[in-house]
């Protein structure tokens, strides 16, 4: 006998469970295996225990409620897994569960809410984070004084490039990501003109909220509805107005979000309709900077050692990890380091390292642990959380002695070196032909 | 009762009743752990232990208690306060094995070893690597690979299994057909008896002085023994590797390219089979470019020098041609590789997205009967009109039909488990092993009595039961006591030796007269001598036929009376060799009772090369272990225990041996009269060489002597030159010739033993490689004849001055043998287990006292 179920679900999940057959391929991708060696806070051993709910096996939830609580949702384990389980459906299945048994595991943090309100609103939240730069020396408000050593320093000003080109190739709507328009204004910048030197035009979404990605990994379903169903909407009467060629974003976790819209809204066809003409058209900028024959432009790097930490719902979720790879491979003058244990996830987990700061540690640890043998100068990242959380890695680990930055920027400013070494090739070389003139 | 959990299936023979201590004994239990581990390392929590109910076969059972074990030292502890409760104790790696083996079955507590996560050493200098149990095989190998190191075993799941588990699997993979299973690549290491003692493993290395029990715990699924941290030969990663995939439009005309390329004596690295079902599978899902019309595919993988790998790659490729494959892809970017590799690796992964459920077999026949073998598997998936994927280590001839099934139709359950059944039944009547790699666990207890006559069966259980007399640990998995084997009985018929020797031991036996064996008489004065004068001979040499040449399996059954010799002509004569006889009158079964080393060979020595083995014991029982197969798990190894057994558990009637192609090219180089230190430098340069010689050999008179290395095979000429090199900077020159001066090498080696032992002043014993020349500085006698692979060294005359080496010695009357002092109370007990009435010789102590007694 099944247990009694949330919204008669129990029947498509267990068919979902079904297939896996504890392989047990997933387990060295999922860092809460990695920490802890315990199956329990495995991907196979959190699908055993929904199973168990499933069928009727559990009779208290505390298990069930260990093993869920701790998962990062970061989704290694689905491109890990050989049989094609979707993971995250399972996950989801087993939260609901819970949360109809007023499990309160996942209510998150005093810091984890008040992010998720702030989330938001990118006028307050960018609002606290100058304060807190500034006031480096003045104590935070005790639930977030531990979270200072995420914030970036005082961004770097962008080089100014070479004027772009005329936009031939057509109209891109930015997708803005809350956090990175609150905490890395410059990287949004640079994306933006990396696509317009590309040939992009690129318009802002107005009326465009936040995605609402953490608010469904912590449970708040009701408002990341409300938030889906604001976006869809906003991102319709963009499409309608500039007949736009895709809609381009350079956060991958809040991409994948909107690649998820038609799954999220699933119970409403309607809008889960809605939702899925406009998924296709998602694309992180990464994607849009790669032609047919290479890279759209030039890079020239500087004699640096520079490691990816890729968006995970970009890699796991919209399955685009490719694209930054590329990228960087294409730097002249830098190297780029791939390592061993690279794809594995680095703690941040939307607000996870807000709720779980232990565990997203112990995590980031292994991390930097796993970046260092490949002694990079510079750890670039491509999602505002992943930016926070290495930076914060980074400070932990000075010895590792690289910089984080946002691959946007990092990309912008090899882009204005290889354009200034072109023109000053440009220049030298009229200066010989002007020479050899009679 | 327990309750049961979904799914769980009817287990003939395992219906067993688990330990269930009351709760409040469990409780006292609990807490002795928690004093002795910490509260957060052992769980009791019945729906926590339910993420410790399952492994990679799916079906699950609940544990007790689970118990966390941080550092290797604590498994003694926690093993001796369960065993006093009486408490089941499985040993769990990743739990990815695919026959139950970690599964509770009769409850008792999970030790989960994951968190043993250490690389202790990478010791390039004697390439092996010491390991906590809980490394991860692919997590190794990254930890090898700026050392330009690896290890061979790669099981399918090597990015997660344990290395713990890889050796208590006794795992293979898909480099097994050049490289061998793990078990030839477990040096030693430490592990707990169910006694909770931490015992060092006696080295595998040719010149070990105990039984090989590191052989029987390699492969026994923790049933004998936990294995705290383990000792592991490294190999030096082969300059080039060639890739290629054929596609064949018929299933038959892969099978013969497989067959042509063993039969053309190349011996590939990788040699992979998938069938067209598992294509289709595989293209729909990993994208690996596999030819979508295709009946059957190959990946083949050689290696070596990069100008050997190149020609072996165009022999294959012609080969493939004349067979008629329909085309070859060659990888040339490591992008390339990556993706023809993707293919085979994602097989099971894109059956299991065809299907909710499938059933992984794993069964092993004779090389040459693989054709047969597949053929049979698809009649009997039509016949159940099941959907059966095939993917075969061919090279190896083991071959996995997985069926897929959907466990919520009992029909389609009944088909798939008498399909099953078949394919196991045809598989033991080609002579071959139900199970090559994936081990018996629970799932195939059943079918152990397929297989094994009541005698073996008793065999593996009477070795359990000596060693953990009450079933303690991780309780019927592997073997099961021969009263709950309620199939039929196999019986093999003995051999002619077999029956003849087992009437004589019942002669004895009824007489309670000693025994002993005389083969060549070679070794004898080194032998443990029989427990009284005038014993019952019994003399091995008229049994000297040489019962078969199986060219397409690569493997000779002999008589234990043949002489190497004879053996070693008959099989030039076909190209092909035993990599580890010396060109001598002495038997083939004294030279694997006695384990005797050849330094021509650089691997662990016989129980290499042993496949199967047949003998009588000290009770008169025929035994056979192990198949004319080059894999198989089903059950002990107990094959290894019979080599370099000294005649003291039994007499070898006969044995089947693993052969390779003659190398192509065999030259032996001499340095002589050189300075004993200089040769050390040479010998530690080459055994660190990418591309090392076959086979060395230093023998030193004093402070000089003289080197003798041989370089054989496709890259001899590479191998050569180094040599040369190296004996350039230390400014002496090699001269090379054929093979007969490591004939005539080995007479001189050989006169000098007897003499010595006649003489009574013989040592041998060894250490790790790179001490030798430390040895040598202590003082090896007047005369020592060191093999620089190995670590073993032989005195032959003088006094050595350290004694820290020797195993064996002959310096009075008698022979004395060093015991590891560890080891001798369960090395007793296993000579009771083949001979309770002492008929057989039993070790001799150093000072000539029966230290057994
Ligand atoms: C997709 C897939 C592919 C596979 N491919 C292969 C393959 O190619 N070749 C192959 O041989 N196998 C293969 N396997 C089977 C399996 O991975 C191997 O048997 C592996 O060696 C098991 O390792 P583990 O760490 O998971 O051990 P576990 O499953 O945890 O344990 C295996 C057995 O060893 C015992 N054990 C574990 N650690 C210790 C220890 N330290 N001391 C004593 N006993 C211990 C356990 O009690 C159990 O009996 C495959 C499995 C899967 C799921
Ligand atoms: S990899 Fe997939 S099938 Fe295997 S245990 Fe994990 S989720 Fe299950
Ligand atoms: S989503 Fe990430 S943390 Fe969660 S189970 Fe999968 S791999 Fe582990």
């Amino acid at each position: 006998m099944a247990q009694e179920q949330p919204e008669g679900r129990w029947t498509a999940i267990l068919t979902e469970i079904n297939h896996c057959n504890k392989c047990g391929f997933c387990l060295p991708s999922c860092p809460t295996y990695r920490l802890t060696g315990q199956e329990l806070h495995s991907p196979r051993g959190r699908i055993a225990m929904v199973e168990a709910a499933a069928r009727g096996e559990l009779e208290q939830w505390s298990a069930l409620e260990e093993a869920l609580t701790y998962c990062v949702a970061c989704r290694n384990c689905e491109t890990a897994c050989p049989s094609g389980v979707h993971y995250a459906r399972i996950l989801e299945a087993g939260r609901e569960f819970l949360r109809a048994r007023h499990s309160r595991a996942f209510r998150g943090s005093f810091a984890a809410q008040q992010a998720l309100r702030l989330a938001k609103y990118p006028g307050r939240l960018r609002g606290l984070v100058r304060l807190a730069r500034r006031l480096t020396g003045v104590p935070l408000p005790g639930a977030w004084a531990r979270f200072r050593a995420m914030l970036p320093p005082e961004p770097r000003p962008l080089p100014a490039g070479p004027p772009p080109r005329a936009a031939r190739r057509g109209t891109l709507l930015w997708f803005d990501s809350c956090v990175m328009a609150a905490v890395f204004e410059e990287a949004n910048r640079a994306t933006q003109a990396l696509l317009n030197a590309a040939g992009w035009r690129v318009v802002t979404v107005p009326r465009q909220t936040c995605c609402g990605a953490i608010h469904l990994h912590s449970g708040e379903r009701a408002q990341a509805l409300a938030l889906a169903r604001q976006n869809v909407a906003a991102l319709e009467a963009a499409v309608a107005q500039y007949g736009a060629a895709g809609i381009v974003h350079n956060a991958g976790g809040c991409g994948a979000m909107l690649t998820e819209y038609p799954q999220v809204l699933a119970e409403d066809p309607a809008w889960a309709a809605r939702a899925q003409r406009l998924a296709g058209l998602v694309q992180d900028f990464t994607a849009l900077l790669w032609g047919e024959e290479g890279p759209l432009l030039p890079f020239q790097g500087n004699g640096e050692r520079v490691a990816l930490q890729n968006s995970c719902h970009l890699v796991n979720v919209a399955k685009a990890g490719q694209a930054p790879v590329r990228l960087l491979e294409s730097v002249e003058g830098d190297t780029y380091v791939p390592y061993y244990g690279q794809e594995i996830c680095c703690g941040s987990g939307g607000v996870y390292n807000l709720n779980h700061t232990d565990w997203a540690l112990g995590i980031l640890d292994q991390k930097m642990r796993a970046v260092a043998t490949v002694h990079p100068t510079r750890i670039v990242v491509n999602n505002p959380g992943c930016h926070l959380q290495m930076q914060w890695g980074a400070r932990r680990h000075p010895e590792v002695g690289a910089e984080v930055e946002h691959l946007a920027t990092y990309l912008w400013r090899s882009y204005v070196r290889a354009a200034a070494r072109a023109s000053s090739e440009a220049t030298a070389m009229e200066g010989t032909a002007a020479e050899g003139r009679p | 009762m327990r309750k049961p959990l979904w799914g769980a299936l009817e287990r003939p023979g395992l219906d067993i009743q688990g330990p269930n201590l009351a709760p409040d004994a469990l409780e006292q239990l609990r807490q002795r752990l928690v004093a002795a581990v910490g509260a957060h390392r052992v769980w009791s929590d019945a729906e926590k232990l339910l993420a410790y109910s399952y492994d990679a076969t799916g079906e699950r059972h609940l544990p007790d208690l689970v118990v966390f074990v941080d550092r290797p030292e604590e498994i003694g502890t926690v093993v001796q306060v369960l065993g006093a409760a009486g408490m089941p104790i499985i040993g769990r790696g990743a739990g990815t094995n695919l026959s139950g083996g970690t599964m509770p079955i009769a409850g008792g507590a999970v030790l989960a070893l994951a968190r043993l996560n250490r690389v202790r050493e990478v010791d390039v200098e004697n390439l092996r690597a010491v390991v906590e149990p809980g490394v991860v095989n692919a997590d190794f190998q990254e930890v090898l690979a700026p050392y330009h190191l690896f290890f061979a075993p790669d099981p399918g799941s090597h990015r997660i299994s344990t290395l713990g588990g890889n050796v208590s699997e006794n795992a293979g993979g898909p480099h097994c057909v050049k490289y061998g299973v793990t078990t030839n690549h477990v040096l030693g290491g430490l592990c707990y008896l169910v006694d909770g003692k931490p015992r060092r493993l006696p080295t595998t290395r040719d010149w070990r002085g105990s039984l090989d029990v590191t052989g029987l715990l390699t492969g026994s699924e923790g049933t004998l023994g936990l294995l705290a941290e383990l000792e592991l030969q490294v190999l030096p990663k082969p300059p080039r590797v060639e890739t290629l995939l054929a596609a064949f439009d018929d299933l038959d005309r892969a099978t013969e390219a497989v067959s042509a390329i063993i039969r053309a004596r190349i011996v590939p690295s990788t040699l992979e089979l998938l069938d067209r079902v598992s294509i289709e599978t595989v293209e729909r899902f990993a994208h690996a470019g596999y030819p979508k019309d295709a009946e059957a595919v190959l990946l083949i993988e050689v290696d070596g020098s990069p100008e050997a790998a190149e020609e072996e790659r165009r022999r294959v490729e012609a080969l493939l041609a004349e067979v008629g494959a329909i085309s070859v892809a060659r990888a040339t970017t490591p992008t390339e590789v990556e993706r023809l590799w993707k293919g085979r690796r994602s097989a099971y992964g894109a059956a299991a997205q065809v299907s909710s459920h499938i059933w992984v077999q794993d069964v092993t026949v004779p090389r040459p009967l693989l054709p047969a073998m597949m053929r049979e598997v698809n009649q009997i998936g039509r016949r159940y009109g099941l959907t059966i994927l095939i993917i075969a280590h061919a090279g190896d001839g083991n071959l996995h039909p997985n069926i897929t099934y959907d466990p919520a139709d009992p029909d389609e359950v009944a088909r798939m488990h008498a399909a099953d059944r078949e394919i196991i039944e045809a598989c033991v009547r080609m002579g071959g092993s139900i199970t090559g790699e994936h081990g018996v666990g629970i799932d195939k207890l059943e079918h152990l009595a397929l297989m094994y006559g009541p005698d073996e069966l008793a065999v593996m259980w009477e070795i359990k039961a000596a060693w953990d007399p009450q079933n303690l640990l991780n309780p019927f998995k592997a073997v099961l006591p021969p009263e709950r084997h309620h199939r039929a009985r196999a019986r093999t018929e003995p051999s002619r030796a077999a029956r003849e020797v087992a009437e004589r031991i019942e002669a004895a036996l009824v007489s309670s007269k000693p025994v002993s064996v005389h083969g060549s008489e070679a070794r004898r004065l080194l032998a443990p001598p029989p427990a009284e004068d005038a014993p019952f001979g019994i003399r091995t040499g008229h049994w000297d036929a040489i019962v078969e040449v199986d060219e397409g399996n690569l493997t000779v059954t002999v008589e234990p009376g043949v002489t190497a010799r004879e053996l070693v002509e008959v099989l030039a004569a076909r190209g092909l060799e035993v990599p580890s006889l010396p060109h001598l009158a002495r038997t083939v079964g004294g030279l694997v009772a006695s384990n005797a080393r050849h330094w021509g060979y650089r691997g662990l020595g016989w129980r290499d090369h042993v496949v199967m083995a047949e003998w009588v014991d000290g009770r008169g029982r025929v035994v056979r272990f192990g198949r004319k197969t080059m894999k198989n798990v089903a059950g002990y190894d107990v094959t290894k225990l019979m080599i370099g057994s000294w005649g003291m558990l039994g007499v070898l009637t006969e044995l089947t041996l693993r052969l390779r192609p003659k190398p192509v090219a065999r030259r032996v180089g001499r340095i002589s009269g050189a300075p004993a230190s200089d040769l050390f430098t040479i010998t530690d340069g080459l055994r660190r060489s990418p591309m090392p010689p076959a086979g060395m050999l230093l023998h030193l008179e004093g402070t000089s002597g003289t080197l003798y290395v041989q370089v054989e095979g496709a890259d001899w000429e590479a191998a050569q030159r180094r040599v040369e090199a190296l004996a350039a900077e230390r400014g002496l020159l090699v001269g090379w010739e054929d093979e007969a001066l490591g004939h005539q090498l080995d007479e001189v080696h050989e006169a000098a033993v007897r003499r010595a032992l006649a003489e009574g002043s013989y040592w041998e014993g060894g250490g790790l490689p790179a001490n030798l020349r430390q040895y040598w500085s202590e003082g090896l006698g007047d005369e020592a004849w060191l093999f620089p692979f190995s670590g073993a060294i032989e005195v032959t005359r003088g006094t050595p001055a350290g004694a820290a080496w020797w195993v064996r010695r002959r310096i009075a009357e008698a022979p004395e043998w060093r015991r590891d002092p560890d080891w001798i109370e369960p090395e007793d007990r296993l000579f009771r287990v083949f001979d309770p009435h002492r008929l057989l010789p039993k070790p001799p102590a150093p000072d000539g006292l029966d230290s057994s007694r």
